[in-house]
């Protein structure tokens, strides 16, 4: 089974540490304000590097565009701060080290960090998997389409917290999706399983749903059949409209 | 000018004494069609209350009711379609009994006039109920006859027919090219027996007509082994009966019946395509939505309607299919594409999903926009309120950047 995960806001804890610079930066201000992971396609949000036009994303938190690039600029100016991030769910990293190890999956960390001072996005980011337990990480730091990178991949599943990337890998691969989802607003994990991507609440169930994905067949269904089955989605929709009449009242057509 | 008040004068009395004349005759008309209405009303009411009773109880109380009454009365009460058996039954002992059943043979058999065509159409209908011995030849002379009409009056009694000899003679008609095909197969269609292994047997018939239809027939009998001969007849010369192949095996079919049809989706005749892109959503081939996809922007305005209709079929799971047809290069294929994420009810979902991303990218909105504006939609706040005090303000702030309008929960 070949697996990706996304670092931050699935197992790396950025929304904490860039509330904590937001409200140094600007006090009073709402920590739901800021994001909570970092966006594939570079910056959305006014992390430094991006070649994207402010306009072409579209702000819907309620940190102006021009505080989140305020608030990259202040991150990006500190050394190895994607060091300084906590674990989300503390003992997550080392159990997914273990099962890759005793599973014998191929597991990929994908991010879309920006560069920081210091060392790179990529060692930083392999230093701080290591300090959790996830002792030899392979990190692709990588901007762009979830999906496309799924299909180049040839990813089996990969789990992120971003719906839009959850959607990414729909359209443009053939990977399976799951969403980690903490919030506890039930329509999203709904508007998720509608359009065929799973949903979890926690790492942790992630990877209970992940472990008993790899047990042993027994009833000769195919890995992804098993894995829409465990997240509650529908599975290949069969007869579309029941049997009708046979002939039409006119026309040989 | 004496002559000419004389004239007119004779003119005025004309007129008046032909318009009492038939004001007289109109009055006398509607009279008599009441009291025929208030006989056959009463008839059916002394039956009605006599349902039980032996027939000479039966005979015995309609006869002083009938006494008056003419054979086409009678003919018509017994020949209406809701008459109870038990009336029938009556009606058609009394007419024997005045007339004798041999008139109404004779009825049957020919006509001249066009109300000998009424008579022979009730007395075909009054036999074939009765089950008289005659009724088949009877029936297959009128399938055979040049009116219409009659023809079809033939037609109709023999699909309701439980004689195998009725379904015969339906199928002998098929190959008719006096009557309609289409015509013919209806009253198949409608048949009270089991007619899959009589269509079976027609598949390999030299008429294309009949191998049509006896394919297109056998789709009302799922359990019948034709999947293999149906396969075969989709390699047909004649369109037509590809069609019909592939359209019974859209409906009966197995995956075999789904690679059949993707053979068919590059027919050079459309309704064929269009019943091959069908057949595949009746069959919930959503793993063949990428192929079917491309026909959003067939030609013909069927095919592409069919292709709209497969992908409906195919349910949900075929939106990131139509979400990657947005940027086709073919504005029909584009604009079908999102119509049917529009129908798929799926819209909703992924609106949701982006206001739930933190910065949601502009290409991503822009997709949004162009699937909401193949079919100007209107959301209602409820999508808003169901999303949630956190992501729901984030929904309306989308849907605001879409330009999507804004109506009232309902």
């Amino acid at each position: 089974m070949r697996l990706a995960f996304d670092l931050d806001g699935t197992v790396a804890d950025m929304h904490s540490a860039l509330a904590r610079e937001a409200r140094r930066l600007f006090p009073g201000i709402d920590a739901n304000a800021v994001p909570r992971s970092t966006s594939p396609e570079g910056d959305g949000t006014g992390t430094p590097g991006s070649d994207t036009p402010e306009e072409t994303r579209i702000s819907i938190g309620s940190l102006s565009s021009r505080q989140q690039r305020e608030l990259w600029d202040a991150v990006c100016g500190q050394e190895n701060w994607w060091e300084t991030l906590a674990e989300i769910e503390p003992g997550s990293l080392a159990r997914l080290y273990r099962l890759v190890r005793e599973r014998k999956w191929e597991l990929m960390f994908v991010t879309s960090r920006p560069e920081t001072r210091g060392d790179t996005a990529q060692a930083q980011s392999y230093r701080w998997l290591a300090a959790q337990g996830y002792e030899t990480p392979s990190i692709f730091v990588v901007h762009g389409s979830r999906g496309k990178i799924a299909a180049a991949l040839a990813l089996d599943i990969l789990v992120d917290d971003r719906p839009e990337n959850c959607l990414d890998v729909a359209i443009d691969s053939s990977a399976r999706a799951i969403l980690v989802w903490r919030g506890d607003e039930g329509k999203v994990p709904a508007s998720a399983r509608q359009l065929g991507i799973g949903s979890v609440g926690s790492i942790h169930e992630c990877l209970d749903i992940l472990e008993a994905l790899d047990r042993p067949d027994t009833e000769g269904v195919g890995v992804i059949d098993r894995l829409k089955r465990m997240l509650g989605l529908k599975s290949a929709g069969g007869r579309g409209q029941g049997r009708s009449a046979a002939v039409p009242q006119t026309s040989a057509r | 000018m004496m002559w000419l008040d004389s004239v007119l004068f004779v003119t005025v009395v004309l007129a008046i004494v032909a318009w009492a004349a038939l004001s007289a005759y109109i009055l006398r008309v509607e009279r008599q069609r009441e009291a025929t209405a208030a006989t056959l009303a009463a008839t059916l009411a002394s039956l009605q209350t006599l349902q039980a009773a032996p027939v000479d109880e039966r005979l015995a109380a309609i006869r002083p009711i009938l006494q008056a009454c003419t054979r086409e009365l009678l003919m018509h009460a017994a020949a209406e379609r809701d008459v109870p058996d038990h009336a029938f039954e009556s009606l058609v002992l009394l007419l024997n009994e005045r007339w004798g059943i041999d008139s109404l043979v004779r009825d049957a058999g020919a006509h001249a006039s066009s109300r000998d065509k009424w008579r022979r159409m009730t007395a075909l209908r009054i036999l074939a109920r009765r089950g008289h011995a005659q009724t088949l030849d009877l029936l297959a002379r009128a399938t055979d006859d040049t009116d219409v009409d009659v023809a079809a009056t033939g037609l109709a009694l023999l699909g309701r027919s439980h004689d195998p000899m009725a379904v015969d003679a339906l199928l002998a008609a098929l190959a008719s090219p006096r009557l309609s095909p289409s015509r013919v197969a209806v009253y198949l269609d409608q048949s009270p027996q089991h007619l899959g292994s009589r269509l079976t047997a027609l598949l390999g018939h030299a008429e294309p007509v009949v191998r049509q239809w006896a394919a297109t027939l056998l789709a009302r009998y799922p359990d019948e082994p034709v999947e293999a001969r149906l396969l075969e007849l989709t390699h047909d010369a004649d369109p037509r009966v590809r069609k019909a192949a592939i359209q019974t095996l859209g409906r009966i079919g197995s995956d075999d019946a789904g690679d059949s049809a993707i053979q068919l989706l590059t027919d050079p005749v459309p309704y064929v395509r269009a019943h091959a892109v069908r057949a595949l959503g009746e069959l919930g081939r959503s793993d063949q939505a990428d192929r079917v996809s491309p026909l959003l922007g067939d030609g013909d305005w069927w095919v592409r309607l069919a292709a709209r209709e497969s992908l409906e079929m195919m349910g949900a799971e075929v939106w990131p299919v139509l979400v990657r047809c947005l940027d086709h290069r073919d504005k029909f294929v584009r604009n079908g594409a999102a119509e049917v994420v529009q129908n798929l009810g799926v819209l909703d979902s992924l609106i949701m999903l982006e206001a739930a991303t933190d910065n949601p990218a502009g290409t991503k909105v822009a997709m949004l926009r162009r699937i909401a504006s193949a079919g100007g939609v209107r959301f209602t706040e409820s999508l808003v309120e169901r999303a949630g005090p956190v992501v729901g303000p984030r929904v309306r702030r989308l849907l605001d950047t879409m330009g999507l309008e804004h109506v009232e929960a309902v």
